[in-house]
């Protein structure tokens, strides 16, 4: 049972982005991915979705024994993959309880219907929780909300759909420290021995919060090191930017160009 | 306003208007006279001395030409005024253009020294070509670009010296039963200007047409044909003026421009007819594979302008473009716009018209957009802004779009304004008089867009638009 | 229904009370139908027919007045035996059902009735409005074919400063696939009055019919109409639905219409804004499935000082279907502050439907705020891949998106009964299982 990603490559259009990407994720484990900007973390997180603009060159991607990589992305979703947006799309006219309904209904087995009354009661429990108003979720969804609401957003849906395991990208950026607790609070109430997590993040911040039991970092498209929650302090003392001479930053280094050997 | 400014600023506006409403006696070698018939055409066949498939050519024009109801149904029925038997439809000195301005001959030459176009040859153009009335009195080009096998002659001597660019491309753009009035071009064209840029050569400067009507009761024809060959590009700029006659006087050019893949065509016109003038253009391009073809147009003046240029995409990420401003005074109509027609996936066309009705003025924008046939990744976008002056001013829009399939997308959005009170009220606080402020804003209304003309250009288009715009306040 | 030549159909087949028409009626029929045979045939050079199919009009092969099936008249009446409302029945012209309005009402004046009964029991009062608006966008032919035989209808009228408070039900049924039905809504609310009527066009048969419709609808100064259309017509009806709304100073009209089925669907909407101070919202929400055409024109007439007027069409296309909008905002001289708004808005969800748009202005006053907009494109593929990313599959997010796309239309309309009702109408058709 786990997410393990193997060898990933993948590019857009002409450009590769991911050179090799290897991570196994557990349930009841926690991982970070940290890293410089346009080093790959959030093409990891749409190619693990399945955006269609990304090209697969190479690897695999399993979960929990079945092949990801060849299903589309709503069937990922239903197992048990859930990826929240750095920028969640704004749907206007759709409501966010109509959708989070038509989500559920879709996890259910062929013929069996929703129950309003306990879809309801659920929703405004994990409202309750995540301190967000009731008439909230009768608004458009993401259309006309703030940065932080966005990002409540994303959570509460994660909280309704219970994914095995889910993939954070950027969830803190734009957040005041309010909202980054509530928004942190909202994942720790996700942690346990079910679910395994992907925070993506290009600062520690957030790791104050939730703090992983793995951090990763990531540079042009490689995880160049691993390690535990101290790897995270250090690179926030540091920077990026030794590593960036080291391994090579994704816009500098000529591995960088189209086609070029991974 | 005083009545003292007023008087000042009638008097400027008059000096000014004679800038181009003057004429010279010309005693012409040439003259069809008045109407049309297939005479007509045998007298210009033979002053230009045509091949026979012109002429045949040109006859089977004047068959469709009157065939072809006026467009009263769609457009204005001021077109009913033309009396196409009373225009005198070819007139020339001579056939052969000068290289040289010494060359030509005196009364057009002083004409031109007063429109000033020798002075901006010799400033910023790569080459000019200056027509009076029927044919060209000037033409000239950079040697250098004659080197690199820039072709930039007029249309008589492109069909004759070189049949085997000129006929490939000649009426594939637009046929002749494009419309009435690209009919009677191609049955009765003189002028305009044959371009041939040769792959991967890029004009840095660009080539100059400048039309001039001089004679009254005339009808200009002339009928531009620009091929800029793969990876070229160029740009072209023509300039209109004729003197204010008591007859009304028609001009009726066919433009056609081929940008073959990886070009880039940018052609450029400021129109400033007078009032009597009947300018009934078509204008349209067809951009292969990754070519670009940009339509920049400032029409002013005229008494009743349609013209709608027209890029046809028909290679892949194709790029078409119009920018337009029109401005419409009392007794004038600017009946302008613009259409794309896609015919190939990832193309992408951009209209932006804005137009300026002043006083009793009407403009209307008339578009067409179309994206048939399953095509994937098309994209348009359109912007119509309108600005109304006075109270009696009109304006209208009619665009007419079609798309069909889910793969691609159109935008079109309009609006109709008024200059905003409030703006000219903060503009006089800071001590701005009145007109000044109303011309400061309308400059600003249209200002993205003149800074697509080049600088020569737009100084001029602001004073022109600062010209129109006196008189209109008060 | 042969329409080269004038058959009289029996008018009053099956059911309702035979009642002669007046003369004066006869008179305008004759009248309608000479320049019915004047008029030309709708055609392609014609402006207002521009993007047509004409191919898809058929006038032939129908008759007026056929009688309704005991089956179908027991269906339709048990359905609104159900309601409460106020209502008119009708199918293939015939009056099936009716239920008068309250006591209260016609104490203080209102008129319900149809039109053959008014023009025995308030011949003066129908006369002076019947058939004197000239309504047609370029379907003048259609309107004169309707005068010529429309007899099936109702009449509201509402008396100054009274305002009703029940919905009133009209609706309109082809019962046979050779049918015709020329229904006629003649709205008259004097000063102040208010009034709402639910309207609705169908078929009980699935296979097609002839309609043409006209609704005339006068507001006096400060009158308040709301109108909702639910217009669901089988599969290959062939229909046209002319309306003008005349609205006097400081009325306000809002009509909305929720168009699916039917094989050719010409909608002409005329706002007259006459009365400074009036206001028109025009609103409509169409789902255009198959080989459907929905071809809607529009003209917001603004004929007087400080008038408002906001258009918002929506399409959304499965299939072959296709969509054309032609729309125009006009200001007349003197019309200043003006405030006028058209937007047209097209989603398209298959490869094969195409819409077309013609948003047009004409506009001869400046000191006026006119915009209009036209969109036509896809569903956002970004969108689209965060619903999937949430588990929802391909066509059940697509009909979320369409369900999303249709209701904003509905956002506009201020009375929250009535938006409830429209929501769940859209959302059952936008779920129902696809045919195709």
């Amino acid at each position: 049972m786990s997410l393990q990603i193997s060898d990933l490559h993948a590019r857009i259009v002409e450009r590769t982005i991911l050179r090799g990407i290897s991570l196994e994720i557990r349930p009841g484990e926690t991982h970070a991915i940290m890293g410089p900007n346009g080093s790959g973390k959030s093409t990891l997180s749409k190619v693990l979705a399945g955006h269609p603009d990304y090209e697969i060159t190479q690897g695999s991607v399993v979960l929990d024994g079945v092949s990801l990589l060849e299903r589309e992305p709503d069937e990922r979703a239903r197992m048990g993959l859930f990826l929240a947006f750095q920028y969640p799309c704004e749907i206007p006219g759709v409501s966010i309880a109509n959708f989070l309904r038509a989500a559920t209904q879709a996890r259910l087995p062929e013929g069996e219907s929703l129950s309003v009354t306990d879809f309801y009661q659920k929703l405004y429990h994990e409202m309750d929780a995540l301190g967000m108003q009731r008439t909230f979720s009768s608004r458009p969804l993401n259309s006309g909300f703030s940065g932080g609401e966005k990002k409540r957003a994303e959570i509460l849906q994660m909280a309704m759909l219970q994914p095995r395991y889910a993939v954070l990208d950027e969830t803190d950026s734009g957040l005041d420290i309010d909202a980054l607790k509530v928004v942190a609070g909202g994942v720790n109430r996700l942690r346990g021995p079910e679910a395994g997590l992907l925070i993506i993040t290009h600062y520690q911040r957030l790791l104050d919060y939730i703090s992983p039991d793995f951090v990763h970092v990531m540079v042009a498209g490689r995880i160049v090191q691993s390690g535990g929650p101290e790897l995270a302090l250090e690179l926030e003392k540091r920077g990026y930017g030794f590593l960036e001479v080291q391994y090579g930053s994704s816009e500098l280094s000529p591995l960088a160009g189209a086609g070029a050997p991974g | 306003m005083t009545e003292q400014q007023a008087i000042a600023e009638t008097d400027l506006l008059q000096l000014d208007r004679s800038v181009g409403d003057f004429h010279y006696e010309v005693k012409y070698a040439y003259d069809a006279g008045a109407g049309l018939s297939e005479q007509t055409i045998d007298y210009i066949c033979e002053a230009k001395n045509d091949p026979d498939w012109l002429r045949d050519f040109r006859k089977r024009a004047l068959a469709t030409f009157l065939r072809e109801p006026l467009p009263t149904h769609w457009a204005s029925k001021q077109l009913a005024e033309l009396d196409f038997s009373q225009i005198r439809y070819y007139l020339a000195h001579g056939q052969k253009a000068g290289r040289r301005w010494e060359d030509v001959p005196d009364e057009m030459k002083r004409t031109f020294e007063r429109l000033g176009v020798p002075e901006q040859e010799r400033k910023f153009l790569a080459g000019v070509e200056a027509q009076f009335d029927s044919e060209a009195a000037y033409s000239n080009m950079k040697e250098a670009l004659r080197d690199q096998g820039v072709l930039f002659v007029g249309s008589t001597e492109g069909l004759h010296k070189h049949p085997e660019i000129f006929r490939k491309w000649f009426g594939k753009v637009i046929p002749t039963g494009d419309n009435k009035f690209a009919a009677l071009n191609s049955a009765v064209f003189s002028g305009g200007s044959f371009i041939y840029v040769p792959p991967g050569v890029k004009l840095s400067h660009p080539l100059q047409a400048y039309l001039r009507i001089n004679a009254e009761s005339f009808g200009q024809f002339e009928r531009t044909l620009i091929i800029a060959d793969e990876g070229s590009e160029v740009t072209y700029m023509e300039g209109c003026t004729a003197p204010r006659f008591d007859t009304a006087t028609l001009h009726s050019a066919v433009v056609e421009l081929v940008a073959l893949p990886g070009a880039k065509i940018q052609y450029i016109t400021v129109q400033n007819w007078s009032p009597n003038v009947f300018n009934l253009v078509t204008k349209r391009g067809m951009a292969m594979e990754n070519a670009e073809i940009r339509w920049i147009d400032c029409n002013i003046g005229s008494r009743l302008t349609m013209k709608y240029p027209a890029v046809i995409l028909r290679g892949r990420k194709a790029r078409g473009e119009v920018l337009s401003i029109a401005l419409a005074n009392s007794g004038q109509h600017q009946d302008t716009g613009a259409k794309m027609i896609h015919l190939a996936d990832e193309t992408t066309s951009n209209i932006i018209a804005k137009s300026i009705s002043i006083g009793e003025g009407r403009s209307s924008y008339r578009g067409m957009v179309k994206i048939p046939n399953h095509l994937k990744g098309c994209k348009n976008n359109t912007e119509c802004d309108a600005l109304l002056i006075n109270t009696s001013s009109r304006t209208d829009t009619y665009p007419a779009i079609t798309l069909r399939g889910n793969r691609s997308s159109v935008q079109h959005e309009a609006s109709v304004s008024k200059i905003s009170a409030e703006q000219i009220f903060y503009m006089q606080q800071r001590g701005l008089p009145e007109a000044e402020a109303m011309s400061l804003s309308v400059n600003g209304f249209v200002n993205d867009l003149v800074r697509e003309f080049p600088m020569e250009y737009s100084v001029e288009l602001k004073r022109l638009i600062d010209l129109e715009m006196e008189g209109s306040v008060g | 229904m042969d329409l080269n030549r004038r058959v009289l159909p029996e008018r009053y087949n099956g059911g309702t009370k035979p009642a002669l028409l007046p003369n004066w009626w006869q008179e305008l029929q004759d009248a309608a139908w000479a320049e019915y045979e004047r008029l030309p045939m709708p055609s392609r050079k014609d402006e207002r027919w521009r993007f047509t199919d004409l191919g898809k009009l058929a006038f032939t092969g129908y008759t007026a007045g056929s009688p309704v099936p005991e089956r179908s008249r027991s269906d339709l009446q048990a359905f609104f035996h159900r309601g409460e409302a106020p209502a008119l029945l009708f199918a293939n012209d015939s009056l099936l059902f009716s239920r008068s309005i309250s006591p209260e009402a016609k104490k203080k004046g209102v008129l319900l009735t149809p039109l053959l009964e008014a023009a025995n029991g308030a011949a003066d009062l129908l006369k002076s409005y019947l058939f004197r608006e000239r309504v047609a966008l370029g379907a003048e032919k259609l309107e004169t074919l309707h005068r010529a035989y429309a007899t099936a209808g109702a009449f509201l009228y509402v008396p100054a400063g009274v305002e009703l408070e029940q919905t009133v039900d009209l609706s309109f049924w082809l019962t046979e696939e050779d049918a015709a039905t020329f229904p006629h809504i003649l709205v008259v609310l004097e000063e102040n009055a208010r009034a709402r009527i639910h309207l609705r066009f169908g078929s009980t048969n699935p296979k097609g019919g002839f309609a043409c419709s006209v609704q005339e609808l006068f507001l006096g100064a400060g009158a308040q109409l709301e109108i909702f259309t639910g217009r669901k017509w089988a599969e290959g009806t062939c229909s046209f639905d002319l309306a003008s709304v005349r609205l006097d100073r400081d009325a306000n009209a809002t009509t909305f219409q929720f168009n699916q089925g039917g094989g050719y669907t010409r909608t002409e909407s005329r706002s007259r804004l006459l009365g400074s101070g009036a206001r028109s919202v025009m609103l409509s929400a169409t789902m255009a499935r198959n080989r459907q055409e929905f071809d809607q024109r529009s003209f917001q007439e603004h004929s007087a000082p400080n008038t408002r007027s906001d258009l918002l069409y929506k399409s959304a296309l499965y299939d072959s279907s296709r969509t054309i909008f032609a729309g125009m905002i006009d200001v007349d001289p003197g019309a200043q502050q003006t405030d006028a708004y058209q937007s047209n808005r097209n989603l398209l969800l298959s490869p094969d439907a195409e819409a077309n748009a013609l948003p047009g202005l004409e506009i001869l006053a400046n000191d006026v705020r006119c915009t209009h907009g036209a969109t036509i494109g896809q569903v956002d593929p970004e969108e689209l891949f965060y619903c999937l990313q949430r588990g929802i599959p391909l066509e059940a997010a697509q009909r979320l998106f369409v369900l999303g796309f249709l209701t904003d239309v509905i956002d506009r309309i201020p009375d929250a009964d009535a938006k409830r009702s429209l929501t769940e109408e859209i959302d059952s058709s936008v779920s129902q299982p696809r045919r195709s």
